[in-house]
């Protein structure tokens, strides 16, 4: 699996204007949302999943990452995009550090395989500094799909 | 010098004859969820081991991870069924071990 098959381009945000947890999902939904990758009935519902997934225990993994998901019926392959937050967001991850990358991945149920493969492909590249700090200095969401591209040909 | 036989442990003592808590203890454990280690499994194992002043790593064949590294332990890609070896090493090594342990076996509560 690479990043590029999983993560939606046009649904790539760069500059994310919310300032906590629930209003940076719900804009990288509705980011989706008008990529044409969730539908609009299904919207609310696929927040509040992802809100209830958080209730758990948080998806922020560290490094200043997060990787917010859920299961949802209404995909048949998993849809995930990227946002960044230039001044943070308190995920209350584990490191205690404020979160600048969000990954968001909804997996279609009853495949937990293929959530595990994606989670896989997300983080792999995550674990290297150099990825984390170019990705964090994307200002466009052409240059993050050109690293994401660049993370799919080779090893960081 | 005396092999210990006839024990499945790999429990390992530092001192060759004094009854001291083994500061390496290494068990088998199998992923039973449903889900596999998928990141809240990954999580609680990271928060079961932040505190603990040593090192702790899981097994997957060949390939480690260190069990305080969220990112680490989703690499292991440990489906249901994956076999893995947990490796605790440091003061309280037996307890901690327990503890991850019982977190396997109880499929990490909320993934049943």
């Amino acid at each position: 699996m690479k990043l590029t098959d999983i993560v939606a381009a046009d649904a790539v945000i760069t500059d994310l204007k919310a300032t906590n947890k629930e209003e940076a999902i719900r804009e990288i939904v509705n980011s989706l949302r008008l990529a044409g990758k969730v539908a609009a009935e299904h919207t609310d519902a696929i927040i509040s999943a992802i809100m209830k997934r958080e209730e758990l225990g948080s998806t922020g993994i560290g490094r200043g990452v997060a990787v917010p998901h859920t299961k949802h019926t209404s995909v048949d392959s998993i849809v995930a995009t990227v946002a960044l937050s230039v001044n943070g967001l308190d995920f209350a991850a584990l490191d205690g550090e404020d979160v600048h990358i969000i990954f968001l991945l909804i997996s279609p149920p009853d495949r937990p395989g293929e959530h595990l493969r994606g989670l896989e492909t997300i983080t792999r590249h995550l674990k290297s500094d150099d990825f984390c700090s170019f990705l964090r200095q994307s200002k466009t969401p052409e240059q993050v799909i050109d690293l994401l591209k660049e993370g799919d040909e080779k090893q960081f | 010098m005396p092999v210990a036989t006839g024990s499945d442990s790999l429990e390992m003592n530092n001192s060759n004859h004094i009854p001291t808590e083994p500061s390496l203890v290494r068990r088998e454990v199998l992923v039973k969820n449903a889900n596999g280690l998928h990141l809240l499994p990954c999580s609680l194992i990271a928060r079961t081991v932040k505190e603990f002043d040593g090192t702790v790593k899981l097994f997957r064949g060949s390939q480690s991870a260190n069990a305080k590294s969220i990112m680490d332990v989703i690499q292991l890609g440990a489906v249901c069924g994956t076999e893995l070896v947990i490796e605790v090493e440091g003061h309280g090594a037996s307890e901690l071990m327990d503890r991850l342990e019982q977190l396997f076996a109880d499929e990490f509560m909320t993934d049943r």
